[in-house]
Formats: C-alpha cells, structure tokens, sequence
C-alpha cells in the first residue's frame, strides 16, 4: 500500500515539475537555513567535555569589596577568579579527587638558534592535576608527577604546535626547552587538542586555542608573573612590587576541583565555609557567605559563553522555516483542492476517506524527505559561507546529529504544513464534482 | 472597484489567505526585525572614534633580552625608541602608551568625585608619555597638557580625561581642577585637561568614551613596550617596515609587531561585520520565499476561476479589469498580513530586547517595510494576474 501511495506522489509531483520544483525547493530554503544556524548555535552551546562535566567544578569565593558586590544588578553573583592567596590555601585540601588553579601567563620561549627567533607563547601556569581533571590527550610522554608542583620543577608540556615548530614534530621527550631565563625540560607532548568551547578558561574569547606550553604554576614567584589573562580588583595593594601584588585581593585565578561523589561535594563546600569563616576572623572576605561550586555548563550560562548573535539567529532561522511551511500549506491546499474532481471519482469508486487523507499526507513527505536532503546540502554551503566570514580557530560543520535533526525538521514541517490540506481534499463530498464531469 | 465581490470571494477561502496574510505578517516581523539589527550594528562600526585610524601606527615591542628586566635599561630603551621615530621623516608624533585604543585589549578602572557618596564610574585608563594626545591627534579643549613634571609625581596624579567622561562625572560642567578618587579616597587625582570625544579600548563597551590618561613611563619587561605613531595616512604603507627596520637596528633584545589601528579596529568588529551579512542573506531569501509563495497562491485563483473570469470577459470585462480584480484581492491580503505583521514586528522586537539583546524598533523602518512588502505582492501577482487576463473567453466558457 505504502509503495502504491509513493508511485502516486511520485506521479503527482511529475505533473506539475515547475510548481513541485517551487514546493521543495521551499522547504529546501527553509530547511537550508535552519540547519545552518542549528548548527552554529549546537557547536557553540556544545558540552565539551560530557563524561565528566557534571563531576567538574568551578570554585567562586566571595572575596569582593564589602561595601559593593560583584554585579551590581545581581546581589548573589560571586567574583569570576579567585585570589592567588586564596587559591594557594585551598589548595591544600585533600578531598578533591583532582584539583588546580590556574592562569595564563604571557612568556618568551628560545628555541635553538637553528630554529628561528625567540618567540612569545601564551603558557597555562597550572598544577600536576590540571592534565587528568580535564582528560587532556597526549601524543608523547605526560603531565609532570604532583612531587614536581612544590619545588617547582622545571618541567613543561608543550601542544602539538609548538612542539612541532621547535622540534619538527619529533617526540621530544626529555629534550630542554628553554623558557624565559631557565631550561625546562619536556615531560609531554599533547595531541592537538581544542575543546569547544575551552571550558577551563572562557575569558578573552571562549572559542579561543588552549595556551601552547604548561608550567608548574609556583613559577608564579620565581618568574615574577602577571596574569595575561584579566585581573580584576576592588582594592590598592598594601605596598607596591610582586609581593604585595600576590598578598592583594586582586583576583586572576582559575580554580576547578574533580568531586566523584555527593559526599565529597559536601565535604569539599563545608571545607570552603570553614576556610573563609577562618579568613573572617583574620578581618578578609566581609561579605555574607557565599561559595559556589560551579559544575561545567552552569559555568557556561552564567559566562554567557554561547554569543547573544548565535542565539538571535537561531530563532531568526527558525521563524524562516516557519514562514517556508505556511508558504507550502498554502500551496499544497491549492494544489489539492485543484485535484478534487478526480479525488471525487476515486471517493466514488470505493476508496475511503482514509485512504485519500494518507495518499496526500505521504505526498507531503515525499516532498519533506526531498527538502530536507536538498537542505542539508544547502546548509552545508551556508556553514562554508559562515566559516568564510570569520576567522576563527575551528569550522562549523555538520554533525550526525545535525543531519538527523535536520531531515526530522523536514519531516515535521512536512507533516504540519500536509495535515490540513490533506484533511481538506479527503473531506470533500465526491457528488458535487461528479455532477460537474 | 470590485471591494464587494473580492470580499465575498475571499470570505469564502478563508484558509488559504489567512495562510497567506499569516506567511506575509511573519515576513514583515523578521525583515523589519533583521533590517533593525543590522543598522543598529552597523552604526556602531560607523560611529566616530575621534581618532585618525588610518594614520596611527600601533607598535608593541615585546623584550626578551634580560637587560629589559632593569628599569634603568627598560627606560632608556623606551625613550630611545620614541627619540628615534620622532627623527624619521614622516612621523608626525610619537609617544609610548600602556594598551592601544580600540584593540580590545586594555585596562579599566572606576573613580568618582572626590568625597562623593555614590559608586564610582568605570573608565577606559591609559598610562603614557606626556606628548600622547599629540600622537592620538586628540585635541585637547580645557586645562593644559601635560608636562614632564606631571610623571614623577608617584601615586597622587595629574590626569587629563576625555569631555564625555568629564560631563559624566561633573554634570555641572566644571570638571576642570576636581579630584578624583577610586573606592577609597587615598590619592586622589587631579584632572588637568579635557580632551575631545575618544574611544578607549573595548568599542563596545558602554563607557568606550569615557577615557583617561595618566602621566607615566608605561610598560615593563612582561607586558613589554608599546608605542602610538601618526602620519599622514598615504605615508603609513612606506612607514611601517622603515620603522619596523629602524626599531630592530636600535635594539635586537626583542621582538616588534606593527599595525595600524584602522587593522586592529576591523578585527575588533569582524563579528559584527558577518552578523550583518547573514542576516542581510536571511532577509534576501525570507522575501524571495514570500513572493514565490504568493505567486503561487495567485496562479491557483487564476486556475481555479477560468470559468469566472472567462463569464466576465464574455459580458464584457476589459483584460484591465481581469488583472486588476487580481492585484486588488492581492493587495486585500497582503494588506490584512501587514495589518498584524506590524503587531508581530513589535512583539518579536520586545522579545528580542527582553531575551536576547537589541534595540527599540525605529517606526520608520516598519513604514519601510510596510512599503517592501506591498511591493512584493503586487509584483508577485502580476505575473500570474496577467495569465488570468489573458485567458479566452470563448475556450473558458466552453463546458467540457
């Protein structure tokens, strides 16, 4: 029956190639462009890192000014960043399973001479567990050991990038790098990694390149290091140079920490109450309590990770799509009602009303099904152009998921925009048009 | 005219041109809502910076030789670099400064009046060498510049900040000579000099005017050293490598990146620029759908009516009168769509502020897209309305 039904469509589509031309090529637009920005908005909106996004979390202290808050239009936000000194006491909890602060710092790097000029890289000061709480890929060797963070050691890991422009792409293992004024040695060697959105470090740009080396982060000291990332303060330091900078409330800090557990997440919040009830008393942290323990995507909304544009556009894209189905509603009701005189005879020969509806519906399909192939095709050249105009670091493309969404959206729009017209041309009363023949 | 008859026809296909008025007010809401997005962007890529982008030059030097980690050394370099391209033929101005005006890379800080009650003010701070306003090409328009002494005063300044932050700050007018503090009110700052209207480092910022400078040696062995240069734009191109050349022969420690500001301002904007082209894409193919739709529906009347209009031609009607009985029922729809089209527009306008972002809905722009729309579906019908006409009424009339 269902092959019956598809021979006829088929029939009717080619009687009239112009005005079905039109019809699927409507949907198609409206397929094409609902895909594309779908697509934009599901990359940009994507969970980075899914198997453990719920066990990682952001940790905010509420460090500000006691006589005015963080956001002055939201009285529970809490400072992005946390302090140096704060960070290196909490530090010293062991109920994480991993835990880290980190920054990004802007430092020379000095290949051999052979290589090229000195040049400048973006590092990730950090600790031993920043690599397993993020599941970073390593193409050769690994992190440094937790016993090399105290020192600190000197010991780097540099991404796929550098290690190919100062090593030619070579396992570099055990070779020294040297950094600023010190030779480091390479403990590991990353695979090319991206995560989108980079989820570790999402200020200046989220959609950004991770940093290209990892440093212990005590070279903070040693180094005499500034965040290169933003800093964000309420008060003067107490004195001037590096000391007071760190001893100061200025926040620049990133800080995650890996709970398995519902328990440890408990004890890790009680550890973060009783740590700033301390500072309390020392005369610090005035403000009501508030700590938060932010996991990956609750992170992601309250940075507005995902770009205001992507999101107008997405619901741009779909009004357009609805448009395109009204758009084939009003056609098709005009195409059906024209066929209503050989509906009748069919009525008058036995078929049932049924039968009509379903022989309609599946025509609305068929040209769904069409759409929503030439869409996907369409949308695959929407997100080239998309990628044209900007420069970014990553391409929009389509995914599976996408494909699948995109063909059921033709399917959908299909049905919605068949149901009345076909429910119309099925219900007509055959006499009327047999009388007229 | 045929007011009467169109109703009663209309009347009685309901469905298909309530679809249509529907497809038409949708149509009218998104356009309008696009086209008001897009010059909304649009003016604020426009919008005056104050500053002669084509020709300033934005320099950093970026140290690696460990000598830059001694101030003495970090402070003769810088002004031997600045002495160096104040020589060069075709530099009109130089000066070293902290971060570059519209790069979106800088610094900010708030300050009020001093001793006032209320919450400070967040401004767009640069730190720089005395001649900077010069190197800018910013005017200056109250007070004084600055003068050497002004950078060996220690934590207490001598500032000068633009008119748009001075009126914020002093509604009175009268900013010249006040205090300023930031959260507490140990050293506060004196402000010397009112410039112009300047845009700081974020464009689009809602403080990006409000901007200060504060009299000092900018830079250090981290951040490195970064310098304005002006010239006449049609110099920049032959100036850039010269200086490029000429700083490196100074002082091979480091590494030197130039860029105009005009270069740093359009990547700043590169983002807006292609939402623009999307959407001006998304409102192209919304109106194409829209006339193909009408089209359509239009050929189908005229299908459906041979019969009709084949009557009417035979007791007498003109062709003129066929196409204009069909423009007229096309000009009834499209006018009932763009009757709730304009509620539309306004609803999907708030939705857009209250959720998203975006700006007040202009009236003149829905006018505009009332006129676009009437446009397209009367040349949309015309095409088939034609057809209509032309249909003979002996063969029409025939019974089959």
């Amino acid at each position: 029956m269902l092959l019956y039904h598809l021979r006829i469509a088929f029939k009717s589509l080619r009687r009239n190639p112009i005005l079905s031309t039109l019809i699927i090529f409507g949907i198609a637009l409206g397929i094409g462009v609902s895909t594309t920005f779908m697509t934009t908005h599901h990359l940009l909106s994507g969970n980075p890192i899914p198997h453990k996004s719920d066990r990682l979390y952001y940790v905010e202290l509420d460090s500000w000014d006691p006589a005015r808050g963080w956001d002055d239009s939201n009285p529970k936000a809490t400072p992005n960043q946390l302090t140096y000194r704060d960070t290196v006491e909490i530090m010293k909890s062991n109920i994480p399973t991993y835990q880290g602060g980190s920054f990004k710092a802007s430092l020379y790097v000095h290949p051999p001479p052979n290589v090229g000029r000195p040049f400048k890289v973006v590092a990730r000061m950090c600790f031993s567990d920043f690599f397993p709480l993020f599941d970073v890929p390593f193409q050769y060797g690994s992190g440094w050991p937790r016993s090399a963070d105290a020192g600190p050691e000197q010991v780097v890991v540099l991404d796929n990038e550098t290690n190919q422009k100062v090593f030619g792409g070579r396992n570099s293992v055990g070779k020294l790098l040297r950094v600023e004024d010190r030779e480091f040695k390479v403990v590991g060697v990353l695979k090319p990694w991206f995560p989108r959105p980079k989820f570790f470090d999402v200020h200046n740009g989220a959609f950004e390149k991770p940093e290209e080396i990892y440093l212990p982060f005590n070279f903070v000291r040693p180094l005499e290091l500034y965040s290169a990332g933003n800093t964000s303060g309420w008060k003067n330091d107490d004195g001037e140079g590096f000391e007071a900078h760190l001893n100061g409330e200025s926040i620049w800090i990133q800080m995650w920490v890996q709970l398995d557990t519902e328990k440890q997440k408990e004890a890790y919040m009680d550890f973060l109450n009783s740590y700033v009830k301390g500072q309390k008393l020392l005369g610090r942290m005035q403000r009501p309590l508030n700590n938060k323990l932010l996991p990956v995507m609750e992170w992601m909304k309250i940075e507005k990770v995902v770009p205001e544009e992507a999101t107008s556009m997405l619901v741009i894209s779909m009004l357009f799509l609805v448009v395109c189905a009204l758009n084939l509603i009003g056609i098709l009701l005009g195409k059906f009602l024209g066929r209503a005189p050989e509906v009748g005879v069919r009525r008058a020969l036995g078929a049932s009303k049924w039968s009509i509806f379903v022989q309609h519906i599946i025509e609305c399909e068929l040209v769904g099904v069409l759409g929503g192939v030439l869409g996907v095709l369409l949308s695959i050249g929407g997100l080239k152009l998309i990628n044209s105009l900007f420069e970014i670091n990553f391409k929009f493309q389509l995914d599976g998921l996408m494909v699948i969404a995109a063909i059921g959206l033709a399917l959908t729009a299909g049905l919605i925009a068949g149901l009345y017209p076909a429910w119309r041309i099925c219900s007509i009363p055959p006499a009327v048009y047999l009388k007229e023949q | 005219m045929e007011f009467g008859p169109i109703f009663r026809t209309l009347t009685r296909n309901k469905t298909r041109f309530i679809l249509i008025s529907l497809e038409v007010a949708l149509t009218l809401a998104i356009v309008v809502n696009c086209i008001n997005i897009t010059l909304h962007t649009l003016n604020q890529i426009n919008r005056s910076t104050g500053l002669d982008e084509g020709g300033i030059i934005a320099i950093t030097s970026m140290p690696f030789a460990a000598d830059f980690k001694e101030k003495q050394y970090l402070d003769n370099a810088r002004k031997a670099d600045v002495e160096m391209m104040r020589s060069i033929p075709g530099v009109i101005a130089a000066e070293s400064i902290s971060a570059f005006p519209l790069s979106g890379s800088g610094s900010s800080s708030g300050y009020k009046p001093l001793g006032d009650k209320k919450n400070t003010i967040g401004t767009g701070y640069f730190e720089a060498g005395i001649d900077i306003l010069n190197a800018l090409g910013v005017r200056l328009i109250q007070g004084r510049n600055f003068v050497d002494s002004d950078i060996t005063a220690s934590r207490s300044k001598n500032v000068i900040i633009t008119k748009a932050f001075a009126d914020r700050l002093f509604p009175r007018g009268d900013a010249l000579g006040k205090q300023l503090q930031s959260r507490t009110a140990e050293y506060p700052h004196t402000i010397v000099g009112i410039t112009e209207t300047m845009m700081g480092s974020w464009p689009t910022w809602r403080n990006v005017t409000y901007v200060t400078f504060f009299p000092d040696k900018p830079g250090n062995f981290n951040w490195g050293l970064r310098y304005i240069v002006r010239a006449s734009p049609s110099q920049v191109p032959a100036l850039i490598p010269r200086l490029e050349k000429e700083l490196l022969k100074l002082n091979n420690g480091r590494n030197v990146e130039l860029k105009t500001l005009s270069e740093m301002k359009a990547r700043t904007y590169e983002a807006n620029r292609a939402v623009i082209k999307m959407l001006t894409a998304v409102i192209f193919l919304l109106v194409f759908v829209t006339a193909l739709g009408i089209v359509g529906i239009t050929s189908f009347s005229v299908t459906e009516r041979t019969h009709h209009i084949g009557t009417r031609r035979a007791l007498g009607a003109r062709k003129l009168d066929i196409v204009r009985y069909f423009l007229l029922e096309n000009w009834i729809i499209t006018s009932l769509g763009v009757a709730a089209g304009v509620g539309f527009t306004y609803g999907l306008n708030y939705l857009l502020v209250t959720f998203v972002s975006g700006t007040k809905m202009d009236w003149r722009l829905v006018v505009g897209g009332v006129l676009l729309l009437w446009f397209t579906g009367l040349s949309s019908a015309f095409a088939p309305a034609l057809r209509g006409a032309r249909i003979k009424p002996a063969l029409a009339t025939r019974t089959v």
